[in-house]
């Protein structure tokens, strides 16, 4: 190599790792790199020092600090039980304290009246919000956006049915003889000792029980099937259906710290987590999106502009929000 | 020493201190963050970086470094970006692309062959290099690589022909490389003082 050329891959050098070469300069590094080994080092080491020299600039400690706040919001949403946040910790011990002294209070006055009256009370986790409950059996159940859970004011050993509206992940204490039953609809899943998660909107038209450990029975009018875990059961509210599969049972679960994870999943569906999640509509024409299907990870911390420009790169969108209004077409 | 502070920090992070936690982060945010920005867009390097701050903090009871507290951040990051490009090479388009093969070289030597210099204690001897600059070359080299300035803005501001922009940033960067050339051989010697 002449003179000529040496001062002149200098020059691509420097283009790329500024970030600005063209097609033809990058082919001529490619070639380049190409020629001798030790060239991968020249032109890797130099970006690395122009990479390195940016540290402590003002725009990455301004990053910093924000990733920072935003890690912390990370750890907060789930690490709830283990007390480090001290005002969600309060929250939690509130509805644990109103359930037992609800319960309590219940118990003593039903045991001295003889007709013994069964009210249902309801906890709602409203759009836009995760909640975290303790029922008085020690019950720790986590209800997503838009949920209702309603359980029997006398919550006994021998009476444990509640019900749900919406999505919830439960981690039972409870064994054979007394189970726990959680009722959707008219179906049922028979619980003992278990972690599981129940997803039921009724706008998705279908069930969705997966099992992370231990047992649960599925009870569909005269339908029984045992799940083990790792298996998730689908049952078609419309067809009264039910499917059996296997399943990362972690992408269904991961939403109770604010992650969203999806594998192939409708935009159609994805639309209707982040309307629950950020409490907003979006209007959206259903044909057009009827056969998009989409991958990735909703993370409620993020403001929802960022999950749309995420979603324009897979399929190409428009999208107009107007406070809570958010209106999505094919490009 | 350094093992040593780091492996004290990493005890307390183990046993729930946050604010080791915190200390731990403020150290190592801004190199991770720029290495994984290497290789791939900047929400992404973001995402990558702090679910590896996420993942560690959560499942702090049960890990058991081998390694340094730094190499093992290091190697995490390394792998989420090493595995991303394991997945886009399956893209057809990618693979034809120079950019792509170009980003693919860059990540296969800081797998395999050499340390980025950012996986050290870096930070003072870059602001003494800067330092070091003659006046102009650091004026320029700062709107280049801070202000975000094409060479031909740059080249307008100061009145100068591209070429000699060019030539005051290539200047900054020999002075940088100098700098940093004996790095590998002194990280070893330190760690043969330590033993």
């Amino acid at each position: 190599m002449n003179e000529k050329n040496t001062e002149n891959i200098d020059q691509v050098i420097l283009h790329f790792i500024q970030g600005n070469a063209d097609q033809q300069e990058k082919a001529t590094l490619m070639n380049w790199l190409n020629e001798n080994p030790e060239n991968r080092k020249k032109l890797f080491k130099e970006k690395d020092i122009w990479n390195a020299a940016e540290i402590d600039s003002d725009r990455l400690k301004v990053l910093e600090n924000n990733e920072w706040l935003e890690l912390e919001k990370r750890i907060n949403i789930s690490k709830v039980k283990q007390g480090y946040f001290k005002e969600l910790v309060k929250i939690a011990a509130i509805v644990v304290v109103a359930l037992g002294v609800g319960w309590m209070s219940h118990y003593i006055y039903s045991d001295s009246a003889s007709a013994r009256k069964v009210e249902m009370r309801t906890v709602e986790a409203i759009k836009g919000q995760i909640k975290e409950v303790f029922l008085a059996d020690g019950t720790h159940v986590w209800l997503n956006a838009g949920s209702q859970l309603s359980f029997p004011s006398d919550f006994t050993e021998k009476n444990r049915e509640i019900s749900l509206r919406g999505e919830a992940y439960f981690e039972v204490t409870s064994s054979e003889k007394n189970p726990f039953l959680v009722k959707t609809g008219n179906h049922t899943v028979k619980v003992t000792g278990t972690k599981f998660n129940i997803c039921e909107y009724p706008e998705d038209k279908m069930i969705e029980t997966t099992l992370v450990e231990g047992k649960v029975k599925i009870i569909s009018g005269n339908f029984f099937k045992d799940l083990y875990p790792g298996e998730q059961a689908t049952f078609y509210t419309e067809t009264a259906e039910v499917a059996i599969g296997e399943k990362d049972f972690d992408i269904y679960t991961a939403w109770r710290e604010g992650r969203y994870e999806f594998r192939n999943e409708s935009v159609d569906k994805v639309f209707k987590i982040m309307e629950r999640w950020w409490d907003v509509e979006i209007d959206y024409p259903k044909d057009e999106f009827k056969y998009e299907y989409i991958s990735g990870v909703l993370r409620k911390h993020k403001p929802i502009e960022q999950h749309f420009e995420v979603i324009n790169e897979l399929v190409p969108i428009n999208y107009q929000v107007d406070k809570d209004n958010i209106t999505v077409k094919l490009k | 020493m350094k093992l040593n502070l780091e492996s004290i920090l990493f005890r307390k992070i183990k046993e729930g201190d946050y604010s080791a936690f915190n200390e731990l982060f403020s150290k190592y945010y801004q190199p991770l963050f720029l290495f994984a920005r290497k290789f791939v867009e900047e929400d992404l390097a973001k995402d990558f970086v702090q679910d590896c701050f996420y993942e560690l903090w959560k499942n702090r009871k049960r890990i058991e470094l081998k390694t340094t507290l730094s190499a093992y951040l290091f190697s995490i990051v390394k792998n989420r970006c090493y595995k991303y490009f394991e997945k886009e090479r399956f893209r057809a388009e990618k693979q034809s692309e120079i950019e792509f093969q170009l980003k693919q070289e860059e990540i296969n030597y800081f797998l395999h062959s050499e340390k980025s210099i950012l996986e050290f204690e870096i930070r003072d001897r870059i602001q003494n290099t800067l330092e070091k600059l003659p006046p102009k070359c650091v004026q320029i080299f700062h709107d280049s690589r801070f202000n975000g300035l094409s060479n031909k803005e740059i080249a307008q501001k100061y009145d100068l022909s591209i070429k000699t922009v060019e030539k005051h940033i290539s200047k900054a960067l020999k002075i940088f490389h100098d700098e940093f050339k004996d790095f590998n051989l002194s990280y070893f010697l330190l760690i043969l003082k330590n033993i």
